[in-house]
């Protein structure tokens, strides 16, 4: 007999979500210092604001049930995430606005939205403000405390302004840590193990973290001429460095956004994992995970219709 | 057992004809007990009858003891209590329609009572028991036809019409209490807030649970409805519980619903049709048009819904999707009757123009006629 289960509400899989974000924050804040976490209090306090105002404007009135749902909180932490330890409060909050005001309300609240809310408030900013949050602490080579931490690019930037260095002279840089990008390895394997977390919990389903990972590493791989100067890193490097645990497991993972068909999840995962290859690869921005995510949600209807085509015919091929 | 009162029939003896059988079973008021409620005489006739379309094949006959939902536990005590009973009944039904091998049907809460089943069972008739494995909506009738390996030639049309009755268990119990006793049926085990006992038909659900004070539920934790509030026990009242308080978050589209479906069919794209249902009436072309919602919610397979409630209990919204797909059926059901309704009107408009034009054709063909007739005495005068 199936047990008769009450299954975990939204409500609790939306902040189990937030508080497995927690190894991860702990690791930026051991690297980057104090400054991370309270970016990430000041993104959940102005995340919620901005849900508040945008229900008020909406309504004119306030739904506590939805206010405390944990769905802005969640958008409030991944924004406050993806920015540097020293973004402006101001800037910090434009985010919040943004993400939530056009990514999440001007399409009707939660779960009718388009795009990641917390990807389309990062994004704007990282295209209006690119000079206030282009600065990150190093944590050049070893681990350094706070007060050795000094202000600069990130593995990936240095890694894509890397000059007349080759890919294997790049390995011996201050950037560069046992693997991947210095200090940021670290941080990328606290949110892996928060991410099994999460698919252990079964909060978040596999096959969208697996597909983008898998479709990451496998570019990587094909394109690794085992380090000259036109090669673009190996699939450890880009797995470990930048966003790319965050982005596989907590943000391509919101279900709003992603195909809830599992043909079309693997398409989505996949088409995210190429596009962060390609961005960090051949692009402009030296991190391409947030317009990685925004470009395959935008697919999202159309791998959803991709997936139950194959679906309906796989059906008819079973039938006959 | 005092759920019966005192015999209103002669007992039938045991050369009754089905015909005599029949005529018992729709006299003494017996309806699906499982759930469904479909009038079981007229569930019969319309197995002999296709016995006789299709040229003498046998009718198949199922004792459906599978209890699948947790909380609707009426087959359990009835099984268990008087099984007896219900074999004899299943053995008595199987010799009037001539059913070579009668079926019994166990699912995993009731296999235990198998050896006893068999023991009441007259030993030199053959019986099949079918074991059901656990799932959800495992003694739904097409899911318990496609275990049994039952092949229905038309799955659009009822089994009953095809040769196959599936009859529940307690509805075996009550047609054996008709014909051996001559008993009318007037009540049923419910399962009251977790605990089974026999209620009588007619009693209002709220004396059944005095203490609770809100909405109740008729059916089982996960199939279960809203009750009415003047809703009374009629046989198919599988369960009463209070219904819980659950305020419903939008659908996240988690998709969890799509897997816990046992028919395949995905309960997220079925309700978001649903929701564009048109809250007021718009014309019948207009409904019936390939694009409106209920004709989407047709061609994503509304019809096969079992309406066994799994994807409400696995929702973490706590969205009642079941409820929009009964209200939906019903819709598509009324659409459906009414343009039946419509055709027919036409139809019957188009003979009456037909007759309209026939009649002015002759009518008019008189006239020419007389005007001719006329004309020629004018000349010849």
């Amino acid at each position: 007999m199936i047990p008769l289960r009450r299954p975990r509400s939204t409500v609790a899989l939306l902040w189990l979500t937030t508080a497995l974000l927690l190894p991860g924050a702990l690791v930026q804040s051991w690297l980057f210092g104090g400054a991370v976490l309270t970016l990430l209090i000041a993104g959940i306090l102005f995340a919620t604001g901005a849900e508040a105002l945008c229900q008020w404007l909406r309504h004119r009135r306030l739904d506590r049930r939805r206010l405390a749902d944990g769905s802005s909180a969640l958008t409030g932490a991944l924004i406050a995430l993806c920015l540097p330890p020293e973004t402006p409060l101001p800037v910090l909050a434009f985010a919040c606005l943004v993400g939530l005001g056009l990514g999440k309300f001007a399409y009707g609240g939660l779960g009718n939205n388009l795009f990641n809310p917390a990807m389309v408030g990062y994004a704007a900013v990282l295209i209006s403000f690119p000079e206030q949050i282009a600065q990150w602490p190093v944590a050049a080579g070893e681990v350094l405390t706070a007060t050795d931490a000094l202000t600069g690019a990130t593995p990936l930037d240095a890694f894509s302004h890397r000059g007349a260095l080759t890919v294997a002279e790049f390995r011996d840089t201050a950037a560069h840590g046992q693997f991947a990008g210095a200090g940021w390895e670290h941080i990328n394997l606290a949110f892996l193990g928060g991410g099994a977390a999460l698919l252990a919990l079964r909060i978040a389903h596999w096959r969208v973290p697996v597909a983008v990972l898998l479709a990451l590493a496998l570019c990587a791989t094909l394109t690794d001429d085992g380090g000259s100067s036109a090669s673009t890193g190996t699939a450890l490097f880009h797995l470990f460095t930048g966003a790319t645990c965050l982005t596989a497991f907590f943000i391509a993972t919101d279900p709003v956004t992603q195909p809830s068909d599992p043909r079309g999840q693997w398409l989505f995962g996949a088409l995210i994992g190429v596009l962060i290859f390609a961005i960090r690869s051949y692009g402009t921005w030296a991190d391409g995970a947030a317009f990685a995510v925004l470009l395959a949600n935008g697919a999202t209807p159309l791998l959803q219709a991709q997936g139950e085509r194959w679906r309906a015919r796989l059906q008819a091929l079973r039938n006959s | 057992m005092n759920a019966y009162c005192e015999a209103r029939f002669d007992p039938l003896p045991a050369s009754a004809t089905a015909a005599e059988l029949i005529a018992r079973i729709g006299a003494a008021g017996i309806r699906g007990m499982g759930g469904g409620g479909f009038p079981t005489a007229q569930k019969l006739q319309a197995a002999l009858d296709s016995r006789r379309h299709a040229g003498g094949a046998p009718i198949e006959l199922i004792a459906n003891g599978v209890a699948c939902e947790p909380g609707i536990d009426g087959d359990l005590l009835v099984l268990a209590e008087h099984g007896a009973a219900v074999m004899h009944a299943l053995h008595r039904l199987g010799m009037a329609l001539a059913v070579p091998t009668p079926t019994l049907a166990l699912g995993t809460r009731t296999a235990h009572l198998r050896g006893e089943l068999e023991a009441a069972w007259p030993r030199a008739a053959p019986l099949k028991v079918l074991p059901v494995p656990a799932g959800v909506a495992a003694g739904a009738e097409p899911l318990l036809l496609r275990q049994a390996g039952v092949h229905l030639p038309d799955p659009n049309q009822p089994p009953a019409t095809q040769g196959i009755v599936v009859l529940n268990v307690l509805t075996l119990l009550a047609i054996g209490r008709a014909i051996d006793h001559g008993e009318l049926l007037t009540a049923r085990p419910v399962t009251v807030a977790g605990a089974t006992r026999w209620v009588h038909y007619g009693e209002p659900l709220t004396a059944l649970l005095p203490e609770a004070s809100g909405a109740l539920r008729s059916g089982g934790p996960w199939s279960g409805r809203s009750a009415g509030a003047a809703e009374r026990v009629d046989a198919t009242t599988l369960a009463v519980a209070a219904a819980g308080t659950t305020t419903a978050d939008p659908c996240i589209g988690c998709g969890r619903c799509a897997p816990a479906c046992p028919v395949g069919l995905d309960p997220e794209a079925l309700w978001k049709h649903c929701a564009d249902l048109p809250a007021s009436a718009v014309t019948l072309a207009e409904q019936a048009s390939p694009d409106s919602a209920l004709q989407q919610l047709a061609s994503a397979g509304l019809d096969r819904c079992l309406e066994c409630g799994y994807c409400n209990a696995v929702c973490p919204s706590a969205i009642d999707l079941l409820a929009a797909f009964r209200q939906a059926s019903d819709r598509g059901r009324a659409l459906k009757a009414s343009v039946a309704a419509a055709q027919r009107s036409a139809a019957r408009y188009a003979r009456h123009e037909a007759r309209e034009a026939q009649r002015d054709a002759a009518r008019s063909e008189r006239r020419a006629a007389r005007l001719q007739r006329r004309r020629d005495w004018t000349a010849s005068s």
